[in-house]
């Protein structure tokens, strides 16, 4: 289930570390500029993003070995708080946003949504847990369905 | 930005701000978000290069495409204008891009023909280092059809090929997060564009910005700068949810989304122009050439004849362009996206006053909160509405620094387990409010009779921006007002006296009613030169400041009234030490019985204790009947008490332009 909705691996490759902030974001990244413009991304994943961090991935380290999922790992991290407001509740911008980055079909949402309530307490497993660990913890909650 | 600008408020009687005014008009906040790299060296593509080869030009011959183009006068279309970024002035023609590597020509800033000619040169002839597609991709499209030749470059432009070939739908967005009262850099509002495909819809669409490109965080110095235009502004990118973290969960703003109905060629070609001002800059300045008057070039392109970019004089505020570009049909969908206050403000009006205080209870960390929650009478869909509001109010109360990450981090943890547990969901339908654009136009001419102690006068007032609490306020952020530079000047029939009456310089006040959860302070800031009657039956030019800071109560959603601790100083050289300073309180009410209607009636009683120690009394009451986007007309009821009162009764017809 979780394949991000398209394959950006390779383009993550071959993007120079550029450094951090908005800085390298500014198109300079010659890497594509619909990888830019169509699939949205900063210049590094941080797995270590708990609750409260409001500076985002713009401020951190790229990360070493690239993983298929990084958009996912990128997006949770960015949006750690709200993300998990959304999985508490049932429903949500944020939440409808995971589905379509997991490739969720429209027909099994639902269930999706419901899955990750029912299992909050397995996903966010305490108060300084990171993003990193939630998106782990969401891939084993599904895979135990 | 500059927290300093940001945090604090007592920046307006820094003296040099007050000269620097305008500074404040188009400012904008996000500045330090912009770039700290050096801008990226021209990459040279040898791979795209390298499989070009001399001989596939042999069949091209530039001087007659040249020819051709100017049989066509392809450089004065407005679509070569437009991609040029050309605008004419009293001194010739000057394209705004100030970047030397975005023209060819080495007089191609103020030369639409040589920079025509040299672009087909550079197009269309064997150049082994680079390929030219990959640096101008808009302009090489729309020559390629007009002088119908296909560059060899073509096929070997990777990028170009990309977006040619990218079949899913793409859109565009206009984003205008309405004003931050509380920053005077982003009181206006700001503009920024978001691209979405399917594959990126929503938040995860990509944000494109225009920003000033500086580190600068002493405020006077940045503003200085940023009038004269010392920043260079370029266009950056960035996930969309990181500008609604920003704008709508840390500043409060709601924020607007106009889709706009481009066909995928006039999208292909944004994006193509977009590709071409990557890290090219142009001055920046706050008041005409910044971020929404930059975004308007971005649109331009695509349909030239829009003109979006013309008849804007000395200063573009971010609704005036969003106006235009609605008035040149560029929008087919509206979409309203509340901030943080504005969902708790809702969720607040929806609970009684039991489940209110425990949410303050939750937010306060009483420890047994939420277990009594969990054990109490309310029902189900009462705890959850608890729950909801309080892991809003928990994360703006956060945002505003009332926790550590600590605290929060538990606290947030333990409402959001206790939430998972209730499987029923609710949605929070938000009204929208009246869209922004249908608000009253920015700018203002008031045409004003009356009578000021017996002698009747007439006077003209200009306002260049903005809005007060007695226009119309849809549209407007509630609460606000906003004015830059407004100017009364007098004529007295008695005495046949032309006198300057008033020169605002700045007359901000934010009145944001307070509620259970969310206590914001209602403030004012106000300068100026101004006539007061402190002598007998005359009027005394004083530079004046005026603060002021308390709390508003709505007690309807008409009504509100406010209370503030005030503090005052006038300037003039009669005055025994050419200054009188003191504190004052001052109470009003403004109210709204109908919709067109507004009432405001204020007291304000200053005690001069500094200089001659004198008491004085300010009340007026203003009534307003607010036509439409263009009309209004006033009443003004105003007395003076300064050992005596002075009165004055006038009415108005208010123009609103621009």
């Amino acid at each position: 289930m979780l394949v991000a909705a398209i394959s950006i691996a390779e383009a993550g490759a071959v993007r120079n570390n550029a450094g951090c902030g908005v800085g390298s974001m500014i198109f300079g990244d010659k890497d594509g500029l619909l990888f830019q413009l169509l699939a949205t991304t900063t210049n590094g994943i941080c797995g270590n993003q708990t609750f409260g961090m409001t500076s985002g991935t713009l401020g951190c380290a790229p990360m070493k070995g690239i993983v298929s999922n990084e958009k996912i790992n990128l997006y949770v991290a960015d949006n750690m708080d709200n993300l998990a407001k959304d999985i508490a509740k049932g429903n949500g911008e944020y939440l409808e946003t995971l589905a379509l980055l997991m490739n969720v079909p429209e027909s099994e949402k639902q269930q999706f949504f419901t899955k990750l309530q029912s299992n909050f307490n397995k996903i966010y497993t305490s108060s300084d847990v990171t993003s990193t660990e939630v998106v782990k913890n969401i891939e084993v909650v599904l895979q135990n369905s | 930005m500059l927290s300093y600008i940001r945090h604090s408020k007592t920046f307006f009687i820094v003296p040099f701000f007050i000269f620097l005014i305008h500074s404040l008009l188009i400012l904008h906040y996000q500045h330090v978000l912009a770039q700290q790299n050096q801008p990226y060296e021209i990459t040279i593509d040898i791979q795209d290069s390298t499989q070009v080869t001399k001989e596939l030009f042999d069949p091209i011959n530039i001087d007659q495409l040249i020819s051709k183009a100017h049989t066509k006068n392809l450089s004065n279309t407005s679509q070569w204008w437009a991609l040029l970024h050309y605008k004419k002035n009293l001194f010739g023609i000057k394209s705004l891009v100030d970047d030397p590597k975005f023209f060819l020509a080495s007089d191609g800033k103020f030369n639409p023909k040589s920079e025509l000619e040299a672009t087909i040169r550079y197009l269309y002839s064997y150049n082994e280092k680079e390929n030219p597609i990959n640096r101008f991709m808009a302009r090489y499209e729309w020559l390629k059809k007009e002088l119908q030749t296909t560059s060899p470059y073509e096929k070997y432009c990777t990028k170009y090929q990309e977006i040619i070939s990218f079949k899913d739908t793409i859109k565009v967005n206009l984003v205008f997060p309405t004003g931050y009262i509380n920053s005077p850099a982003s009181m206006f509002g700001h503009t920024l564009l978001t691209v979405q495909s399917q594959y990126n819809p929503g938040l995860l669409s990509s944000a494109i910005n225009y920003a000033a490109n500086t580190n600068e965080t002493f405020g006077p110095l940045f503003a200085f700068r940023g009038i004269f235009g010392f920043y260079k502004g370029y266009f950056s990118i960035m996930p969309y949810y990181m500008k609604v973290q920003e704008y709508g969960d840390l500043e409060s703003r709601d924020i607007w989304e106009y889709t706009l109905n481009l066909n995928q060629d006039e999208v292909r070609f944004m994006l193509f122009h977009i590709w071409e001002l990557d890290n090219v800059y142009s001055d920046y300045y706050f008041f005409d050439e910044n971020c929404s008057f930059n975004l308007l070039y971005l649109m331009e392109v695509t349909r030239p004849d829009s003109h979006l970019a013309d008849n804007f004089f000395f200063w573009v505020i971010p609704i005036d362009t969003m106006r235009k570009v609605i008035n040149a049909e560029f929008v087919e969908r509206t979409a309203f996206r509340p901030s943080r206050t504005t969902t708790i403000n809702h969720m607040v009006s929806q609970l009684n006053t039991d489940q209110i205080n425990v949410v303050k209870s939750i937010a306060n960390q009483n420890n047994d909160s939420l277990t009594n929650l969990i054990n109490s009478s309310f029902t189900e869909k009462q705890k959850i509405q608890i729950l909801d509001c309080a892991s809003e109010f928990i994360q703006y109360r956060y945002s505003n620094k009332e926790y550590t990450q600590k605290e929060y981090q538990d606290l947030f943890i333990n409402v959001l387990k206790i939430r998972s547990s209730f499987t029923q969901t609710l949605t929070y339908t938000i009204p929208n409010p009246p869209r922004p654009e249908t608000g009253h136009y920015s700018s203002h001419v008031r045409l004003q009779a009356g009578i000021f102690d017996e002698k009747p006068y007439t006077e003209v007032v200009y306002r260049p921006s903005y809005h007060d609490l007695c226009d119309d306020p849809s549209g407007f952020i509630s609460g606000s007002q906003i004015i830059f530079g407004e100017t009364a000047i007098r004529y007295y029939y008695d005495n046949q006296n032309l006198l300057l009456q008033r020169l605002e310089l700045i007359n901000i006040e934010s009145l944001s009613p307070i509620n259970p959860l969310i206590k914001p302070l209602s403030w004012k800031v106000i300068t100026g030169f101004d006539r007061m009657p402190l002598e007998n039956n005359n009027q005394t030019l004083v530079y004046q400041l005026n603060t002021g800071s308390g709390y508003t109560i709505e007690i309807f959603k008409w009504l509100q009234i406010y209370g503030m601790i005030e503090f005052s100083g006038l300037l003039n050289n009669n005055f025994k030490h050419n200054i009188e300073a003191g504190p004052g309180l001052s109470a009003g009410i403004v109210l709204q019985p109908f919709q067109h209607i507004r009432i405001r009636s204020y007291i304000v009683d200053t005690y001069y204790l500094y200089g001659d120690a004198f008491n004085f009394i300010t009340i007026k009451a203003i009534f307003q009947y607010n036509f439409n986007q263009r009309f209004s007309t006033r009443f003004e009821v105003s007395s003076w008490y300064n050992e005596q009162w002075d009165n004055q009764l006038s009415g108005a017809l208010i123009f609103y332009f621009w």
